[in-house]
Protein backbone atom coordinates (compact mmCIF):
# COMPACT_ATOMS: atom_id res chain seq x y z
CA UNK A 1 0.00 0.00 0.00
CA UNK A 2 1.68 3.28 -1.06
CA UNK A 3 2.49 5.58 1.82
CA UNK A 4 2.58 9.34 1.66
CA UNK A 5 6.03 10.56 2.58
CA UNK A 6 8.38 13.51 1.98
CA UNK A 7 7.25 14.84 5.33
CA UNK A 8 8.02 18.46 6.23
CA UNK A 9 10.00 18.41 9.48
CA UNK A 10 11.25 21.97 9.91
CA UNK A 11 11.51 25.25 8.09
CA UNK A 12 13.99 27.96 9.07
CA UNK A 13 14.16 31.51 7.72
CA UNK A 14 16.92 33.75 8.98
CA UNK A 15 15.74 37.00 10.54
CA UNK A 16 19.36 37.84 11.35
CA UNK A 17 22.42 36.98 9.28
CA UNK A 18 24.09 33.87 10.66
CA UNK A 19 27.06 31.64 9.90
CA UNK A 20 24.99 28.47 10.13
CA UNK A 21 21.52 27.00 10.06
CA UNK A 22 20.95 23.96 12.26
CA UNK A 23 18.26 21.32 12.25
CA UNK A 24 18.34 19.44 15.55
CA UNK A 25 16.42 16.69 17.33
CA UNK A 26 15.79 14.93 14.02
CA UNK A 27 13.77 11.74 14.61
CA UNK A 28 15.31 8.49 13.42
CA UNK A 29 12.08 7.57 11.65
CA UNK A 30 13.23 8.46 8.16
CA UNK A 31 15.57 6.63 5.84
CA UNK A 32 16.49 9.71 3.80
CA UNK A 33 16.54 13.36 4.77
CA UNK A 34 16.34 16.19 2.26
CA UNK A 35 17.28 19.81 2.78
CA UNK A 36 16.06 22.43 0.33
CA UNK A 37 18.06 25.64 0.73
CA UNK A 38 17.58 29.03 -0.91
CA UNK A 39 19.73 31.90 0.21
CA UNK A 40 22.64 34.24 -0.26
CA UNK A 41 25.90 34.98 1.48
CA UNK A 42 27.33 38.14 2.94
CA UNK A 43 30.58 37.56 1.07
CA UNK A 44 32.27 35.12 -1.27
CA UNK A 45 31.91 31.79 0.50
CA UNK A 46 31.49 28.03 0.24
CA UNK A 47 28.51 26.15 1.59
CA UNK A 48 29.47 23.37 4.03
CA UNK A 49 27.66 20.73 6.08
CA UNK A 50 28.19 18.99 9.41
CA UNK A 51 26.33 16.05 10.85
CA UNK A 52 25.56 15.43 14.51
CA UNK A 53 27.74 18.39 15.47
CA UNK A 54 30.89 16.54 14.43
CA UNK A 55 33.74 19.01 13.87
CA UNK A 56 36.35 16.27 13.41
CA UNK A 57 38.15 15.43 10.18
CA UNK A 58 35.42 12.98 9.22
CA UNK A 59 34.18 14.20 5.86
CA UNK A 60 35.29 13.49 2.33
CA UNK A 61 33.81 14.65 -0.91
CA UNK A 62 33.99 14.49 -4.69
CA UNK A 63 32.69 17.50 -6.56
CA UNK A 64 31.99 18.46 -10.18
CA UNK A 65 31.72 22.19 -10.82
CA UNK A 66 31.15 24.68 -13.58
CA UNK A 67 31.59 28.44 -13.29
CA UNK A 68 30.36 29.42 -16.73
CA UNK A 69 33.83 29.27 -18.24
CA UNK A 70 35.51 26.17 -16.92
CA UNK A 71 34.49 22.75 -15.66
CA UNK A 72 36.46 21.38 -12.73
CA UNK A 73 36.49 18.49 -10.29
CA UNK A 74 38.13 17.83 -6.96
CA UNK A 75 38.34 15.12 -4.32
CA UNK A 76 39.23 15.86 -0.72
CA UNK A 77 39.48 13.72 2.38
CA UNK A 78 39.80 14.29 6.12
CA UNK A 79 37.79 17.49 6.01
CA UNK A 80 36.20 19.02 9.11
CA UNK A 81 32.96 19.59 7.22
CA UNK A 82 31.31 18.32 4.08
CA UNK A 83 31.21 20.38 0.92
CA UNK A 84 28.01 21.77 -0.58
CA UNK A 85 28.84 24.68 -2.84
CA UNK A 86 31.91 26.12 -4.50
CA UNK A 87 29.96 29.02 -5.89
CA UNK A 88 31.20 32.46 -5.03
CA UNK A 89 28.35 34.17 -3.28
CA UNK A 90 29.06 37.83 -2.98
CA UNK A 91 25.70 39.56 -3.09
CA UNK A 92 22.43 39.39 -1.23
CA UNK A 93 20.40 39.60 -4.41
CA UNK A 94 21.87 36.58 -6.13
CA UNK A 95 20.29 33.46 -4.76
CA UNK A 96 21.95 30.10 -4.23
CA UNK A 97 19.71 27.06 -4.36
CA UNK A 98 20.88 23.75 -2.94
CA UNK A 99 19.10 20.41 -2.91
CA UNK A 100 20.81 18.14 -0.40
CA UNK A 101 19.91 14.44 -0.28
CA UNK A 102 21.17 12.57 2.80
CA UNK A 103 20.95 8.83 2.16
CA UNK A 104 20.25 6.07 4.68
CA UNK A 105 20.38 8.42 7.62
CA UNK A 106 18.93 5.93 10.12
CA UNK A 107 20.96 2.90 9.03
CA UNK A 108 24.19 1.94 10.81
CA UNK A 109 26.40 2.60 7.80
CA UNK A 110 28.52 5.54 6.70
CA UNK A 111 26.27 8.33 5.49
CA UNK A 112 26.27 9.44 1.85
CA UNK A 113 25.11 12.86 0.73
CA UNK A 114 24.39 13.66 -2.93
CA UNK A 115 23.62 17.26 -3.67
CA UNK A 116 23.30 19.98 -6.26
CA UNK A 117 24.11 23.67 -5.85
CA UNK A 118 22.91 26.16 -8.41
CA UNK A 119 23.37 29.87 -8.81
CA UNK A 120 22.80 31.10 -12.34
CA UNK A 121 24.91 34.18 -11.72
CA UNK A 122 27.96 32.20 -10.62
CA UNK A 123 27.93 28.50 -11.39
CA UNK A 124 26.74 25.03 -10.53
CA UNK A 125 27.99 22.01 -8.54
CA UNK A 126 27.19 18.33 -8.30
CA UNK A 127 28.71 16.81 -5.18
CA UNK A 128 28.84 13.54 -3.27
CA UNK A 129 29.98 13.52 0.35
CA UNK A 130 30.78 10.61 2.62
CA UNK A 131 30.71 11.04 6.37
CA UNK A 132 33.28 8.77 7.99
CA UNK A 133 32.38 9.55 11.60
CA UNK A 134 29.84 7.62 13.63
CA UNK A 135 27.44 5.31 11.79
CA UNK A 136 24.74 6.26 14.28
CA UNK A 137 21.56 7.88 13.02
CA UNK A 138 21.70 11.52 12.03
CA UNK A 139 20.09 13.68 14.69
CA UNK A 140 21.31 17.10 13.57
CA UNK A 141 22.30 18.79 10.32
CA UNK A 142 24.19 22.05 10.19
CA UNK A 143 24.40 24.07 6.96
CA UNK A 144 27.26 26.48 7.45
CA UNK A 145 29.42 28.94 5.60
CA UNK A 146 33.15 28.65 5.09
CA UNK A 147 33.39 32.33 6.03
CA UNK A 148 30.93 35.14 6.64
CA UNK A 149 27.21 34.66 7.07
CA UNK A 150 24.11 33.47 5.33
CA UNK A 151 22.06 36.58 4.62
CA UNK A 152 18.77 37.63 6.20
CA UNK A 153 15.93 35.86 4.41
CA UNK A 154 17.93 32.70 3.70
CA UNK A 155 15.58 29.73 3.99
CA UNK A 156 16.16 26.06 4.60
CA UNK A 157 13.54 23.32 4.84
CA UNK A 158 14.05 19.77 6.10
CA UNK A 159 12.00 16.81 4.85
CA UNK A 160 11.97 13.19 5.88
CA UNK A 161 11.45 10.28 3.47
CA UNK A 162 10.60 6.75 4.61
CA UNK A 163 11.48 3.55 2.81
CA UNK B 1 6.62 26.00 2.76
CA UNK B 2 9.28 25.55 0.14
CA UNK B 3 8.35 23.28 -2.74
CA UNK B 4 10.45 20.15 -2.21
CA UNK B 5 12.54 19.35 -5.25
CA UNK B 6 14.90 16.40 -4.89
CA UNK B 7 16.17 16.27 -8.41
CA UNK B 8 12.78 16.76 -10.02
CA UNK B 9 10.66 19.84 -9.55
CA UNK B 10 7.05 18.83 -9.23
CA UNK B 11 4.56 21.56 -8.49
CA UNK B 12 2.85 20.96 -5.21
CA UNK B 13 4.84 17.84 -4.36
CA UNK B 14 5.33 16.80 -0.76
CA UNK B 15 3.25 17.13 2.33
CA UNK B 16 -0.22 16.75 0.85
CA UNK B 17 0.07 13.21 -0.53
CA UNK B 18 1.62 13.97 -3.91
CA UNK B 19 4.81 11.99 -3.15
CA UNK B 20 4.32 8.39 -2.07
CA UNK B 21 6.61 5.53 -1.15
CA UNK B 22 5.59 2.57 -3.32
CA UNK B 23 8.07 -0.21 -2.58
CA UNK B 24 11.66 -1.03 -1.60
CA UNK B 25 13.93 -3.77 -2.90
CA UNK B 26 16.66 -4.72 -0.44
CA UNK B 27 19.94 -6.57 -0.69
CA UNK B 28 20.83 -9.54 1.54
CA UNK B 29 24.47 -10.11 0.66
CA UNK B 30 23.96 -13.74 -0.40
CA UNK B 31 21.26 -14.09 -3.07
CA UNK B 32 20.41 -10.62 -4.38
CA UNK B 33 22.34 -10.10 -7.60
CA UNK B 34 19.22 -8.51 -9.06
CA UNK B 35 16.75 -6.30 -7.24
CA UNK B 36 13.43 -5.73 -8.96
CA UNK B 37 10.65 -3.25 -8.37
CA UNK B 38 7.68 -4.77 -10.14
CA UNK B 39 3.96 -4.22 -10.58
CA UNK B 40 4.54 -0.48 -10.59
CA UNK B 41 1.13 1.20 -10.43
CA UNK B 42 0.14 3.43 -13.32
CA UNK B 43 -1.59 6.19 -11.41
CA UNK B 44 1.42 8.46 -10.83
CA UNK B 45 2.90 11.07 -13.13
CA UNK B 46 6.62 10.48 -12.47
CA UNK B 47 8.79 8.03 -10.56
CA UNK B 48 11.82 8.49 -8.36
CA UNK B 49 14.24 5.86 -7.10
CA UNK B 50 16.48 6.66 -4.14
CA UNK B 51 19.27 4.13 -3.69
CA UNK B 52 22.07 3.20 -1.27
CA UNK B 53 24.31 0.39 -2.43
CA UNK B 54 27.30 -1.85 -1.79
CA UNK B 55 28.37 -5.02 -3.60
CA UNK B 56 29.92 -8.14 -2.08
CA UNK B 57 32.42 -8.23 -4.95
CA UNK B 58 35.11 -5.77 -5.87
CA UNK B 59 32.98 -4.13 -8.52
CA UNK B 60 31.59 -0.64 -8.67
CA UNK B 61 28.95 -1.07 -11.35
CA UNK B 62 25.30 -1.84 -11.45
CA UNK B 63 22.86 -1.70 -14.34
CA UNK B 64 19.22 -0.78 -14.69
CA UNK B 65 16.69 -2.45 -16.97
CA UNK B 66 13.13 -1.41 -17.65
CA UNK B 67 10.24 -3.88 -18.02
CA UNK B 68 12.75 -6.73 -18.15
CA UNK B 69 13.93 -5.66 -21.60
CA UNK B 70 17.37 -7.10 -22.34
CA UNK B 71 17.71 -6.02 -25.97
CA UNK B 72 19.85 -3.13 -27.23
CA UNK B 73 17.23 -0.55 -26.31
CA UNK B 74 19.16 1.77 -24.03
CA UNK B 75 21.49 4.75 -24.35
CA UNK B 76 23.13 7.10 -21.88
CA UNK B 77 25.24 10.22 -21.48
CA UNK B 78 27.18 11.22 -18.38
CA UNK B 79 28.99 14.26 -17.04
CA UNK B 80 31.54 13.06 -14.50
CA UNK B 81 33.83 14.39 -11.84
CA UNK B 82 36.42 11.93 -10.58
CA UNK B 83 39.37 13.08 -8.46
CA UNK B 84 40.51 16.24 -10.30
CA UNK B 85 39.25 15.14 -13.72
CA UNK B 86 36.08 16.12 -15.52
CA UNK B 87 34.84 13.99 -18.39
CA UNK B 88 31.82 13.16 -20.46
CA UNK B 89 30.84 9.79 -21.86
CA UNK B 90 28.12 8.36 -23.99
CA UNK B 91 26.97 4.96 -25.14
CA UNK B 92 24.16 3.75 -27.37
CA UNK B 93 22.61 0.42 -28.35
CA UNK B 94 23.14 -0.88 -24.83
CA UNK B 95 21.32 -3.75 -23.13
CA UNK B 96 20.91 -1.72 -19.94
CA UNK B 97 21.66 1.67 -18.44
CA UNK B 98 24.93 1.31 -16.59
CA UNK B 99 25.82 3.20 -13.44
CA UNK B 100 29.61 2.88 -13.51
CA UNK B 101 31.11 3.25 -10.02
CA UNK B 102 27.56 3.68 -8.76
CA UNK B 103 27.94 1.13 -6.00
CA UNK B 104 30.62 0.62 -3.39
CA UNK B 105 32.47 -2.68 -3.72
CA UNK B 106 34.26 -4.98 -1.33
CA UNK B 107 37.40 -2.88 -1.71
CA UNK B 108 35.71 0.12 -0.13
CA UNK B 109 36.18 0.78 3.58
CA UNK B 110 33.84 -1.14 5.80
CA UNK B 111 30.44 0.52 6.23
CA UNK B 112 30.93 2.53 3.01
CA UNK B 113 28.14 2.60 0.48
CA UNK B 114 27.33 4.75 -2.54
CA UNK B 115 24.06 6.47 -3.31
CA UNK B 116 21.95 8.45 -5.68
CA UNK B 117 18.61 9.74 -6.84
CA UNK B 118 17.10 8.57 -10.13
CA UNK B 119 14.14 10.31 -11.77
CA UNK B 120 11.95 8.81 -14.49
CA UNK B 121 9.69 11.33 -16.13
CA UNK B 122 6.24 10.57 -17.58
CA UNK B 123 6.70 6.83 -17.15
CA UNK B 124 3.18 5.83 -18.18
CA UNK B 125 3.29 7.48 -21.59
CA UNK B 126 2.65 5.15 -24.50
CA UNK B 127 3.73 7.71 -27.08
CA UNK B 128 7.19 8.63 -25.79
CA UNK B 129 10.46 6.86 -25.24
CA UNK B 130 11.42 7.02 -21.58
CA UNK B 131 13.97 9.41 -20.11
CA UNK B 132 15.95 8.64 -16.97
CA UNK B 133 18.13 11.13 -15.14
CA UNK B 134 20.29 10.61 -12.12
CA UNK B 135 22.68 12.22 -9.70
CA UNK B 136 24.86 9.59 -8.04
CA UNK B 137 28.31 8.64 -6.85
CA UNK B 138 30.58 7.95 -3.95
CA UNK B 139 33.51 9.48 -2.12
CA UNK B 140 34.85 6.38 -0.35
CA UNK B 141 38.48 6.90 -1.11
CA UNK B 142 39.82 3.36 -1.54
CA UNK B 143 37.81 3.08 -4.74
CA UNK B 144 37.79 5.51 -7.64
CA UNK B 145 35.63 8.37 -6.44
CA UNK B 146 32.92 9.71 -8.69
CA UNK B 147 30.03 12.11 -8.90
CA UNK B 148 27.95 11.96 -12.04
CA UNK B 149 24.98 13.49 -13.77
CA UNK B 150 23.47 10.80 -15.95
CA UNK B 151 20.89 11.01 -18.68
CA UNK B 152 19.49 7.68 -19.82
CA UNK B 153 17.15 6.70 -22.60
CA UNK B 154 14.92 3.66 -22.99
CA UNK B 155 13.97 3.43 -26.66
CA UNK B 156 10.54 2.03 -26.04
CA UNK B 157 7.14 3.70 -25.74
CA UNK B 158 5.68 1.02 -23.49
CA UNK B 159 4.57 2.22 -20.07
CA UNK B 160 7.00 1.26 -17.31
CA UNK B 161 5.79 -1.49 -15.02
CA UNK B 162 9.08 -2.77 -13.60
CA UNK B 163 12.62 -1.65 -12.86
CA UNK B 164 15.49 -4.06 -12.27
CA UNK B 165 18.88 -3.26 -10.80
CA UNK B 166 21.63 -5.78 -11.54
CA UNK B 167 24.96 -5.73 -9.72
CA UNK B 168 28.03 -6.12 -11.93
CA UNK B 169 29.45 -8.94 -9.85
CA UNK B 170 28.61 -10.70 -6.61
CA UNK B 171 25.52 -9.65 -4.73
CA UNK B 172 24.05 -6.51 -3.32
CA UNK B 173 25.08 -6.31 0.32
CA UNK B 174 22.64 -6.17 3.18
CA UNK B 175 21.37 -2.62 3.80
CA UNK B 176 21.43 -2.00 0.06
CA UNK B 177 18.12 -0.35 -0.79
CA UNK B 178 16.44 0.72 -4.01
CA UNK B 179 13.33 2.56 -2.90
CA UNK B 180 10.63 3.58 -5.38
CA UNK B 181 8.45 6.66 -5.03
CA UNK B 182 5.60 7.95 -7.15
CA UNK B 183 4.75 11.59 -7.74
CA UNK B 184 1.27 12.62 -8.63
CA UNK B 185 0.59 15.47 -10.98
Amino acid sequence: MPTTTYTPLANITLGTAASSITFGSIPATYRDLIVIFVGAGSTTLEGRIRLNGDTGANYEYQRLSGNGTTGSAAFATSQTSGFLSSIAQATTTSSLQMTINLCATNIARRKVIVSRADNAANGTDAIVNQYTGTVAAITSIQILTSTGNWAIGTTAALYGVIA
Amino acid sequence: MLIPLGILATAGAGGGGAYEWIATAAGDGTTTSTLTLSSIPSDYKHLQVRYFSRSTANTGTFSMRINGVTTSSYARHELIGSASTTSSTNSSSQTSIQYLLGTAGSGAPGQSYRGGVIDIVDYTSTSKNKTVRALYGGADNTQTTKVALLSGLFLDTTAITSLSFIVGSGFFEGDTRFALYGMRG
